[in-house]
């Protein structure tokens, strides 16, 4: 259960940059979530969101993605001693990128030009128009960071919605497991936080709204939604034998991975979390592990009202009434919802409680919810745990689940 | 290390443009081929997703990606969800692979949108916020995921075993097919839908895009045989071939995907014109893209067929038509097929 090691970690998010900033935020259960400078947002209907507060960085639709994620594999590598100006074979890519988008403004600006019309069979565009879009495609940008990386083994490209980021480092594992890999460069990036994606999100009516640092609540009995946030996180995963020839220090081990279909609508989750069930189960079984073996579970922990009754339903189906002794919180309480990175940025989050051995708090969490009777972490506290799990569900009724271990003293 | 299952292939699919088959799409169409040979005429989506509240929820591309999926899955036995456990499949160990290209958020919707907001004027992202509830569909985030393809499938069929989608490019085709059937190997399913589309109605490219969606059914050999399946063909994954970015040109697939700008499908039809139906116009295909393997896996395939193939590191070994097959419980409903190519 120890075959894959996870030697490296990266992290960009609206918490700050790098593995000390999260620890400390961590322990100090700081909130990311503030308002959006970007763009002007007075009569705008989303105003709050976890925004990297960087003016530097370029729009969603202009390379933010592919800076982000840069930042996060250099960390990454750096941690785990890997040369990026070194390239194998033996070393392969993973990654899940946010849906991508485009510039309001700009695709004003290409459907007034003299040459376009959408209308025609092939729609006609401005080049530059269409260029600029192909340029930030997933599979450009996959090409990019595999050449960053010096990842010349098989480069994967998946897109699950808000459990994207497991399911990258499932395929990970998974190609470490069938020997094509030696080391797996696990990376996941999104940013949603533009006008078109906050617009799309909010006609859902899934956004929650009012004080930033009070919008997001978990778990709690007055939850309204999610906050978008923006992010990326890169997570160096290496065999176990490969790791020791070159006295590589684990941070953790990614033990098991389960993934599964709700199978039930479009729109909403199963309301008894039956494919979060599954998932889950899939993911111990894979890992070897019992449920009471678990010490801590980091949520998918939305904050909206179907999302966390059917993932505490989820819970109660695996744990039983052991479910209510289980440490649960959500981060994204504290970083917005990263959508398509949120359950990679999740994984870091969970192997830097488990060095802490820190239980992170859910913040906001106040009220109960009897629909959700779990062992809610409302503030962070020390505890002894070496197994921990972290969530990942989204649309379409995608769910998949980690098992993340603490690394042998 | 457990011993891996044999996986097979159980039912295909596919929707192309008049014209076109597997082995021919990797073909280049002639120069002065216009738009409309790329394109499929007269799809019909509702002969095969008959809900009219689905369909509406459905692009363009996920229809096309449906149907082909109908179009794999009749002839294999399964018709509705029910069908997964009265061919003794359980649903949970039943899942899909998906590749798709990144969805194009520039819909006529979104277009009508800032049309409305910018004529003749600059562009108000203030006036446009205000007025988006009134003007842009109210579910059209869910039209653009990559994934939702998977999506309408688990839900057409039952589905609910593991899924993944792939959108690497050229790659994600038979990214798809491998993982599903590692999938089945090592034993965390037992059937894989496998499904791929693409259309230029949804997606933003600087060269022409064809039209075309594939399907395969994959299955352990040992769960299809049970259930008296036909099996068209056995598949071995092998270790993934280096493959960064650049020396996909001269993969199969990506001849395909190159000479048509379908990169999602593309893989999964790569496959296709590999096994029997998909090589109807074999003549036309480009050689130098099949690495041969050994020949006689398995003992019943014959010279007659298909040959055995190795594809980006997949080894596709063609079966003969069995006529004793499909006596089981799946027989019924395959005889109940309608309209597969």
């Amino acid at each position: 259960m120890n075959d894959v090691w996870i030697t490296g970690m990266g992290i960009v998010s609206p918490l700050g940059a790098g593995l000390e900033a999260h620890r400390a935020a961590l322990a100090a259960s700081q909130c990311g979530i503030r308002y959006i400078h970007q763009f002007p947002t007075d009569r705008f209907p989303v105003r709050i969101a976890g925004e990297i507060p960087d003016p530097e960085l370029p729009h969603a639709a202009a390379g933010r993605t592919s800076i982000l994620l840069e930042r996060a594999l250099d960390q990454a590598f750096e941690d785990a001693g890997l040369d990026l100006a070194s390239a194998s074979p033996r070393r392969a890519l993973s990654c899940a990128l946010g849906k991508q988008t485009v510039r309001l403004e700009t695709l004003a600006a290409a459907l007034s030009a003299p040459e376009s019309d959408p209308a025609a069979e092939p729609p006609r565009w401005p080049r530059e128009f269409v260029c600029d879009w192909e340029r930030r495609e997933p599979a450009s940008e996959l090409d990019r960071l595999a050449r960053r990386a010096g990842a010349l083994g098989p480069a994967y490209c998946c897109y699950t919605a808000c459990a994207s980021g497991n399911d990258a480092l499932g395929m990970g594992k998974r190609l470490i497991e069938r020997g094509e890999a030696d080391v797996v460069v696990a990376a996941a990036a999104d940013c949603q936080v533009n006008p078109l994606s906050l617009l799309e999100f909010d006609l859902l009516d899934a956004l929650a709204q009012g004080e930033p640092e009070r919008a997001c609540r978990p778990f709690d009995r007055q939850r309204t939604g999610f906050v978008v946030g923006e992010g990326a996180a890169v997570l160096v995963l290496e065999s176990a034998p490969h790791a020791r020839r070159r006295r590589a220090r684990a941070r953790g081990y990614l033990s098991g991975y389960g993934s599964a279909l709700d199978c039930f609508g479009l729109t909403k989750c199963h309301p008894q979390g039956r494919g979060a069930a599954m998932a889950i189960a899939a993911a111990l079984a894979d890992a070897g592990r019992r449920p009471e073996e678990v010490g801590y579970i980091n949520a998918h922990g939305t904050g909206t009202v179907l999302n966390d009754r059917a993932e505490s339903a989820a819970i109660y189906h695996v744990w039983g009434a052991g479910a209510r002794r289980l440490p649960v919180s959500s981060t994204k309480s504290m970083t917005g919802h990263l959508i398509a990175a949120a359950s990679a940025v999740e994984a870091v989050l969970t192997l830097l409680a488990l060095e802490m051995q820190l239980l992170p708090a859910t913040l906001n969490y106040a009220t109960p919810d009897p629909e959700c009777d779990l062992a809610v972490v409302a503030t962070p506290r020390s505890a002894e745990f070496r197994v921990a799990m972290s969530n990942g569900f989204g649309f379409g009724g995608q769910n998949s689940a980690l098992v993340l271990e603490a690394p042998l003293p | 290390m457990k011993a891996l299952r044999d996986v097979v292939v159980t039912g295909q699919g596919w929707l192309l443009p008049p014209g076109m088959t597997p082995a021919s799409f990797e073909t280049p169409l002639a120069s002065d081929a216009g738009p409309a040979a790329r394109q499929l005429h007269g799809f019909d989506a509702a002969a095969y997703v008959g809900d009219p509240k689905v369909l509406r929820a459905m692009n363009r591309v996920f229809q096309i990606a449906a149907a082909a999926s109908v179009l794999a899955m009749r002839p294999a036995g399964f018709i509705a969800p029910a069908d997964l456990e009265r061919a003794g499949l359980v649903p949970e160990r039943c899942g899909i692979a998906t590749a798709m290209t990144e969805i194009s958020p520039v819909d006529a919707n979104l277009i009508d949108a800032i049309r409305d907001r910018s004529a003749g004027e600059k562009f108000d992202l203030g006036a446009f916020g205000e007025s988006a509830r009134h003007r842009l569909h109210p579910f059209r985030r869910l039209m653009l995921l990559a994934n939702m393809a998977a999506a309408h499938s688990s839900l057409l069929f039952g589905l609910q075993g593991p899924s993944f989608t792939f959108n690497s490019g050229t790659s994600s085709g038979l990214q798809a097919i491998r993982e599903a059937c590692w999938t089945i190997a090592s034993g965390r399913a037992d059937l894989m839908l496998c499904e791929a589309a693409d259309s230029p109605q949804n997606s933003l490219h600087c060269h022409p895009v064809t039209e075309a969606a594939a399907a395969l059914v994959l299955e352990a050999e040992a769960v299809a045989r049970r259930r008296g399946a036909r099996i068209l063909a056995c598949l071995r994954p092998g270790p993934e071939q280096p493959c960064p970015s650049h020396p996909r040109v001269g993969e199969p697939s990506s001849e395909a995907a190159f000479c048509h700008h379908a990169p999602a499908a593309a893989g999964l039809l790569a496959v296709l014109a590999r096994l029997p139906d998909g090589r109807a116009a074999a003549e036309r295909q480009q050689p130098g893209s099949l690495r041969e393997t050994a020949p006689g896996y398995p003992p019943e395939a014959s010279a007659a067929q298909a040959r055995p193939a190795v594809l980006s590191s997949l080894e596709i070994v063609p079966c003969a038509p069995d006529p004793a097959a499909l006596t089981g419980p799946s027989a019924a409903l395959a005889a109940e097929k309608v309209g597969t190519r």
